[in-house]
């Protein structure tokens, strides 16, 4: 201990400045422990990476599969809903509950303490959503690919994987609306709230009486399907313009992100 | 101390000595604390007629408190007296309605002056899947040059803690996994919130003699706790809070001499009417067996008392302790 404190100028008495790369890599480790926290949370992990692949295994692969007179492509428009519902879980539950509990643990307000640089925090929520995002919808991928039940190629299948992904920002931004304005224990209930609708209502693979087909457009789940399918060339999936659906992905991000941010720089 | 018959030079030796129930501290360590560079007058953080309201409470009214480089400065004050605002304000974790704080120079809001500071909260959970090694290598990687993690392991005597997930931690672990990120990125002024609470004795020591060799090194700190004895070891100055306002500040000494009084009981066959009359005593009590002198002046009021009555008995003079000085201004200002 001594020897340590014996070197000299310990404690310096003008504050250096962060150096670009030193502030890059203060991102990347925040990003890197975020990832590490939640992947060692089997309670998230588990059902958010393999439940995707299970639940498309057996309703979209078995069940809707083996439809004999099924449109051509449904097998495709099938793949696309049940990897929007891999996204769909770690986006919401991640970046909604992980924040409400630990802004309820007092870890924002000692955050805000530190010189942690700028929406480090948000940014790695954010990263690691999009991986576990990646990561589920990837199953989902390979879970398709093994059972032979997509006619897709390579680059229609990079394509909607990078939508995939991509989506992942405007829904992390509602589920950190959802982390910045309920508690701990009150975000499940709201994420919830936000999942099941998006999960059944924006019709990602479960037919919807014609009533409820006006409203998928309110659920940016719906949005982000149309822009898969856009990306993978399957017009007779589309309902609206791709240019449409993105617009409204990036309002949505700005909204939720934005008055998360406002929040958490106001009351952390 | 009970010490009859003894000879006059050494009961006015042992006045020195005060009495009470402090604990033993801990050694000090003979290198960094061998020669400690004195606090200077250069002030690291300030709060200037500083108000700050929470509804109808009244959290500080017109506080006026600084921090100079190189000082242990223990906040005390009793539950709600504005210690935690205080830091909070400091910390750039609220805004105050009325006055100034200043933060190394800048505004606390500004990430580069948090830059120089670590903090070691209360009641603060940290990523329970997190081993203390990463917690630390992800706190440092916040600052421009921190200690490396091994070193900030070594330096706190966390070693042992290094690879274990911190939710699996006692309580005291926590804390000591807490110290060691609020030390990190070499602070040049350290803000630590009740640090030793659920400590045990030996990780307690431990840290006063750390936080010694820190300041040894040029760290300045500024130290809130309830342990009284705490303040007493480590700060070189003392601010008391009550109900918002700054009851007094100034070293462990200063404030112990603020409550001056001294208590004297002993047998003796002197009345009371005639003792009261000496300088200096304050008042004089008797009981069946003992008579009770409050004096200014203990050791005069003590020559006097062995001159005038040979046979005195059962001498015991009392000093005003950090705590009895703490009880004495805290119930002053109710």
């Amino acid at each position: 201990m001594s020897a340590l404190l014996a070197q000299s100028s310990m404690y310096p008495t003008a504050i250096s400045s962060m150096s670009n790369s030193r502030l890059l890599r203060a991102y990347l480790i925040e990003a890197k422990y975020e990832f590490l926290h939640m992947l060692r949370a089997p309670a998230f992990a588990i059902p958010f990476l393999v439940l995707p692949a299970v639940v498309y295994l057996f309703f979209g692969v078995l069940i809707a599969g083996s439809a004999k007179d099924a449109p051509a492509h449904v097998a495709d428009y099938l793949f696309s809903g049940f990897a929007v519902l891999g996204v769909l879980g770690p986006a919401l539950f991640g970046s909604s509950v992980g924040l409400a509990i630990e802004r309820d643990a007092g870890l924002l307000r000692l955050k805000r303490a530190l010189p942690a640089p700028p929406g480090a925090y948000l940014i790695a929520k954010m990263l690691v959503a999009m991986a576990f995002a990646a990561i589920a919808a990837g199953s989902v991928l390979v879970a398709a690919v093994i059972a032979g039940k997509i006619d897709l190629s390579a680059s229609q299948l990079l394509m909607m994987s990078l939508v995939f992904v991509a989506g992942t920002i405007p829904l992390s931004s509602i589920g950190l609306f959802i982390g910045t304005h309920t508690s701990g224990s009150a975000a499940p209930g709201f994420a919830n709230l936000a999942y099941f609708p998006m999960l059944y209502l924006s019709g990602l693979f479960v037919p919807l009486p014609k009533v409820l087909q006006h409203w998928t457009v309110i659920w940016p789940s719906f949005h982000i399907d149309q822009l898969a399918l856009a990306a993978a060339g399957l017009r007779q999936f589309r309902f609206i313009d791709p240019q449409l659906a993105a617009g409204v992905l990036l309002l949505t991000t700005l909204l939720f992100g934005g008055l998360a941010l406002r929040r958490l720089q106001r009351s952390g | 101390m009970n010490q009859p018959q003894q000879h006059p030079a050494d009961l006015i030796r042992a006045l020195a000595r005060p009495l009470g129930g402090s604990p033993p501290r801990p050694a000090l360590p003979t290198d960094a604390t061998a020669t400690p560079p004195g606090p200077s007058d250069e002030l690291l953080a300030e709060l200037c007629g500083v108000q700050k309201r929470y509804g109808n409470t009244v959290a500080l009214d017109g506080v006026d408190l600084a921090v100079r480089r190189g000082e242990i400065l223990a906040v005390l004050g009793p539950n709600g007296a504005g210690k935690s605002t205080a830091i909070s304000l400091w910390l750039g974790l609220s805004e105050p309605d009325a006055g100034s704080v200043r933060l190394l120079g800048r505004a606390p809001s500004a990430v580069d002056s948090r830059r120089g500071i670590g903090v070691m909260m209360q009641e603060v959970v940290l990523a329970q899947g997190l081993r203390v090694r990463e917690l630390i290598d992800l706190t440092a990687s916040y600052y421009p040059e921190p200690l490396s993690v091994e070193a900030t392991l070594e330096l706190t005597g966390t070693q042992k803690l290094a690879s274990r997930r911190y939710g699996r931690l006692s309580t005291g672990q926590k804390r000591q996994a807490q110290f060691a990120l609020a030390v990190c990125g070499r602070p040049t002024l350290l803000f630590l919130d009740e640090p030793t609470v659920g400590l045990d004795v030996e990780a307690r020591s431990g840290l006063w003699r750390t936080l010694r060799e820190l300041r040894a090194k040029g760290c300045s700190i500024v130290l809130t706790t309830h342990y009284l004895e705490e303040a007493e070891a480590l700060a070189d100055r003392v601010a008391v809070l009550a109900h918002g306002r700054l009851i007094a500040s100034g070293s462990v000494d200063e404030i112990r001499s603020l409550v001056s009084r001294k208590q004297i009981s002993c047998s003796s066959s002197l009345s009371a009417d005639e003792v009261r009359g000496w300088p200096s005593v304050v008042s004089v009590a008797r009981d069946a067996r003992r008579m009770h002198i409050t004096a200014v002046d203990a050791e005069a009021v003590v020559r006097r008392l062995l001159a005038a009555d040979e046979k005195v008995r059962d001498l015991e003079v009392r000093q005003a302790g950090l705590a009895e000085a703490f009880a004495q201004l805290t119930q002053e200002a109710a």
